[in-house]
């Protein structure tokens, strides 16, 4: 009854097609099949580990560390803004070496180009260093189609095109694969038994590729730089191959995207940091070649050419969208992947077309279309954490939800994303109806219904709903307009709202009893979900009506403070984001996590700690947090009340995403389950009494992961202030 | 400051699993290739262009060991550089920050030279060692500005080096799997 109250209430504008639940069965299967295949989830998360680790141990030696991603992001957004100017340049110089240099404007053009060159010069033999750019365009099925032998020299690339797959990482492409594996691939290709210990691997990989760089014809190398200025190209290999790609076969081509192209070699000296730092920790990586023009082998320059084939395929309208244009920032450092709690699952054959992981989906949807990223794009559940770590601070989140925009817009929503990202319509409903709606929701029969009906999976506990929501009683009782220097909005989401008024009540009381002013005027909560489930439109009204309420409080001073961190996630990034009005930005402005407010009103003496308490906690990072202070000032609070506070963190997600562990099998529960079980371990063998985190949403998935009490930290610490 | 500097080359590159050794000067370079040759049993040798004075302490230490050098200018340059057991090259400059050798070229044999045999030793002079990437810039940029010549410089931090397999770091998958940097002219030779 409850559930059909509130039905009407979702619009149905857009049929469901056949299309979106078509994809969504497909991508379900394939999560039970990645789910399944453990060895491989476990030689991932490995690497995904390391790479995170390699990665904040560089970053924390690093000169500079603090302007560095800005200093990266600058390169690139003013080399994207120069693009004509930079082409041009590039071009000439280029040219002015002896270079051939084409412009492509998509695949098939650079495919025609590079078979034609191939095909005319009697080519029998390419050897290959890697390059994403190539697979982009499948340029070896063309190469092949006319007999001319192709052969990838990066050993993880090699193993891929032996096993005839795409690569699961961007910089581990073969990171799925056992040595047995590897050892079972090379045996068939050199049709003589190699055995999996990694020394004999070694000597067949370098045996057999040694010959393909001796007899090759023609070299083709990617590029990960290239300065207009000298006409240069520069290219990043670990492993030499790319050194010799470069230099024994006659021909030489480079196959570069055009948003590679940057003006100087300063720019292309931070760039060289910028990538091994976010890849793999090295201060550079092992060899750097900056290639400017051919060169003759012992002296005779007899048939030596370069040719350089730049693609567009898409990049320069890309450069054109608002949206999408930072996709062209990217740098290929794979780190966004290494971050990705759903990749790091499923890994790369389905999270990503050719391009994998997080970035992979922006991209994908570009270069290859909306169809074939939105085979993947539902695995996104908007925790943020790419772009954290991005080291041109890439808005991927942002990118993604626009394309899953796009695809809803084509194809319609799923009925359960529709639910809960109104979820707001329904918990007003539950509340006005509880405690009925709470026994109903607890019956098994109902959970069954609700589970084959909406979607939402009935192994999952919900929160129950409270008879009076938190702004119902703020509204009821007396007002207390004192005057005060201090002065905050409490921005109270829903699940303080509808499910626990008392922690806002709390929040309120604290903040009182510090002499602050306080006000609640109208809003709505966030509206997470809608930016989680791609409904922008939406996204974008809930933020206008709450910007209306909050701006005139911003102008006045007043702080927003929210006990929920992604709700002042939503506030201080997200509006701005999808409104861009100068309203918008001062709101951000004033918005600060409740603990960082908190934190201020002690040590301008207005509250203080008159009890302490004693006990082990275990805080808990949500994602959104990540973004404003990483729980700093909720830590330090703790402690000072005189917790054992430990930090406890994977160093990802902890998968329950919003409401995105609530829905119901393999794109749901099963792979919010999956993320979690490495944090529940770390928690249950931390030796802690109890969880402390600020997220209503992870503390139910913490709940039901640790059998472990989680805590509001505000509730904890509320005791033990007074004035 | 040079000291340091030198040191701090020798550390960071072996980071990066390469090793550095000092020498005063040209004999003693060329009794630290004979030892690194004598150890390896290096029969075939390639080098690019090295010093007058180098080549001369050479010639009379690679008869006594047996080993033989590749003609420059060989017809199958290429092949018997890949048959060789060890290339020795000089860089033009090397990054201490990073243990990085800088090697500029006109001509890809050099490149070959180290990047083909499985053993690469490359000299360089203790004053031609600067701090840091950035330092490296205006050096690069005399490069470049000195007219159109084509050239590639390559940065080389360590010997070739893959973990694509189950992440186990292994040396040399296609170039060299030991690299020696020799600081000439070092006032703290080994
Ligand atoms: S927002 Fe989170 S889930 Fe989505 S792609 Fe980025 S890291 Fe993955
Ligand atoms: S999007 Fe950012 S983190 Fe991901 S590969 Fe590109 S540069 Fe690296």
């Amino acid at each position: 009854m409850v559930l059909t109250k509130c039905m009407p209430s979702f619009s149905t504008q857009t049929e469901v097609t056949r299309m979106t639940s078509h994809r969504y069965r497909i991508l379900s299967q394939k999560i039970s099949n990645a789910i399944l295949a453990k060895g491989r989830a476990a030689a991932l998360y490995s690497a995904m580990a390391r790479g995170r680790e390699a990665r904040s141990k560089a970053f924390a030696r690093l000169e500079g560390a603090e302007t560095f991603r800005d200093d990266i992001r600058t390169i690139k957004q003013d080399s994207i803004e120069r693009l004509e100017e930079l082409l041009g340049t590039f071009s000439e110089n280029a040219r002015q070496r002896g270079a051939k240099v084409y412009l492509a404007s998509n695949a098939e053009d650079a495919n025609h180009y590079i078979v034609e060159l191939a095909k005319a010069r009697n080519v029998r033999l390419v050897s290959k260093s890697k390059s994403l750019t190539s697979e982009e365009i499948e340029l070896n099925k063309f190469l092949e189609a006319e007999g001319i032998k192709v052969v990838e020299t990066d050993l993880g690339e090699r193993i891929i095109q032996l096993a005839k797959e795409k690569p699961f990482h961007l910089v581990l492409p073969a990171i799925h694969k056992t040595r047995q594996e590897v050892a079972e691939l090379l045996s068939a290709e050199l049709q003589k038994p190699v055995s999996d210990d990694m020394e004999s691997l070694m000597k067949a990989v370098r045996e057999s590729l040694r010959e393909v760089f001796l007899h090759s014809d023609m070299g083709i190398s990617g590029a990960n730089i290239a300065i207009a200025q000298t006409g240069t190209i520069v290219v990043e290999t670990n492993e030499g191959n790319a050194r010799l790609v470069t230099s024994i076969p006659k021909i030489h081509v480079v196959i570069v995207g055009v948003e590679k192209i940057v003006g100087t070699m300063r720019e292309a000296a931070k760039l060289i940091v910028a990538h091994p730092m976010s890849a793999t920790g090295q201060r550079l990586t092992n060899y750097v070649s900056f290639i400017s023009g051919r060169l003759p082998l012992a002296g005779n320059f007899e048939g030596r050419e370069l040719h350089i084939v730049i693609l567009d395929n898409g990049r320069l309208r890309m450069r054109d969208s608002a949206s999408f244009r930072e996709a062209l920032y990217c740098i290929r450092c794979g780190a966004c992947m290494n971050v990705c709690p759903t990749y790091g699952v499923v890994g790369g054959h389905v999270f990503g077309y050719i391009y994998p992981g997080p970035i992979g989906i922006p991209w994908t949807a570009e270069v290859h279309g909306l169809d074939k990223a939105a085979e993947f794009a539902p695995l996104c559940i908007s925790c943020g954490l790419c772009k954290e770590i991005c080291p041109a601070d890439i808005d991927i989140p942002m990118m993604i939800a626009r394309v899953k925009q796009q695809d809803i817009e084509a194809n319609g929503q799923l009925l359960v994303n529709e639910f809960l990202s109104e979820a707001e319509s329904f918990a007003r409903v539950a509340c006005a109806m509880a405690p009925a709606s709470n026994w109903l929701l607890r019956r098994k029969t109902m959970r069954i219904i609700a589970e084959r009906l909406i979607g939402i999976d009935r192994r999952r506990p919900l929160p129950e709903f409270a008879k009076e929501t938190f702004l119902q009683w703020f509204r009821k009782r007396e007002s207390r307009t004192t005057e005060s220097d201090s002065k905050a909005v409490y921005f109270v989401d829903l699940y303080a709202n509808y499910n626990d008024p008392q922690l806002g009540k709390m929040a309120v009381e604290l903040l009182e009893e510090a002499d602050v002013q306080v006000a609640v005027p109208p809003q709505k909560s966030s509206g997470m979900p809608y930016v989680s489930y791609g409904e922008l439109k939406k996204a974008e009204k809930v933020a206008l009506y709450n910007i209306q309420s909050l701006y005139p409080f911003a102008t006045k001073g007043f702080s927003i403070v929210s006990t929920e961190p992604t709700a002042s996630y939503m506030l201080k990034f997200i509006y701005p984001k999808l409104l861009g009005t100068p309203e918008s930005n001062l709101v951000a402005q004033h918005s600060i996590e409740i603990f960082e407010f908190l934190s201020n009103l002690k040590s301008k003496g207005r509250v203080h700690i008159k009890s302490r308490t004693s006990g082990k906690v275990g805080f808990h990072i949500s994602c959104h947090q990540r973004a404003l202070s990483s729980g700093k000032f909720t830590v330090s609070l703790l402690r000072e009340i005189g917790l054992d506070v430990k930090v406890i963190e994977t160093g990802t997600c902890c998968g329950m995403a919003g409401t995105f562990g609530m829905k119901r099998g393999p794109l749901g529960f099963d792979l919010s389950e999956e993320v979690g079980k490495p944090l529940f371990e770390l928690f249950l063998n931390s030796g802690v009494d109890f969880i402390a985190t600020e997220s209503s949403v992870c503390k139910i998935h913490l709940e039901q992961g640790t059998g472990l009490r989680v805590e509001h930290p505000l509730k904890i610490v509320k005791a033990a202030f007074e004035r | 400051m040079q000291d340091n500097l030198q040191n701090l080359f020798a550390d960071r590159l072996a980071e990066q699993s390469g090793q550095t050794h000092f020498a005063s000067d040209e004999h003693q370079t060329a009794k630290i290739i004979q030892k690194i040759i004598a150890e390896r049993r290096v029969a075939t040798i390639a080098k690019t262009s090295l010093s007058d004075e180098l080549n001369l302490e050479l010639s009379s230490i690679f008869p006594v060991l047996g080993v033989e050098e590749i003609a420059a200018s060989a017809d199958d340059f290429v092949l018997q550089v890949s048959k060789a057991d060890a290339g020795i090259t000089t860089a033009t400059f090397a990054i201490a920050e990073t243990g990085t050798l800088v090697e500029i070229v006109n001509d890809d044999r050099e490149r070959l030279i180290s990047s083909l045999p499985p053993i690469h030793i490359a000299l360089v002079r203790a004053r031609d060692i600067v701090p840091s990437l950035d330092d490296a810039a205006p050096r690069l940029n005399q490069v470049y500005l000195s007219g159109i010549s084509n050239s590639v410089v390559t940065f080389i931090s360590g010997p070739s080096r893959t973990a694509d397999i189950e992440l186990r770091l292994v040396l040399g998958v296609h170039g060299p799997h030991e690299v020696h940097a020799i600081v000439l002219h070092s006032d703290r030779s080994d």
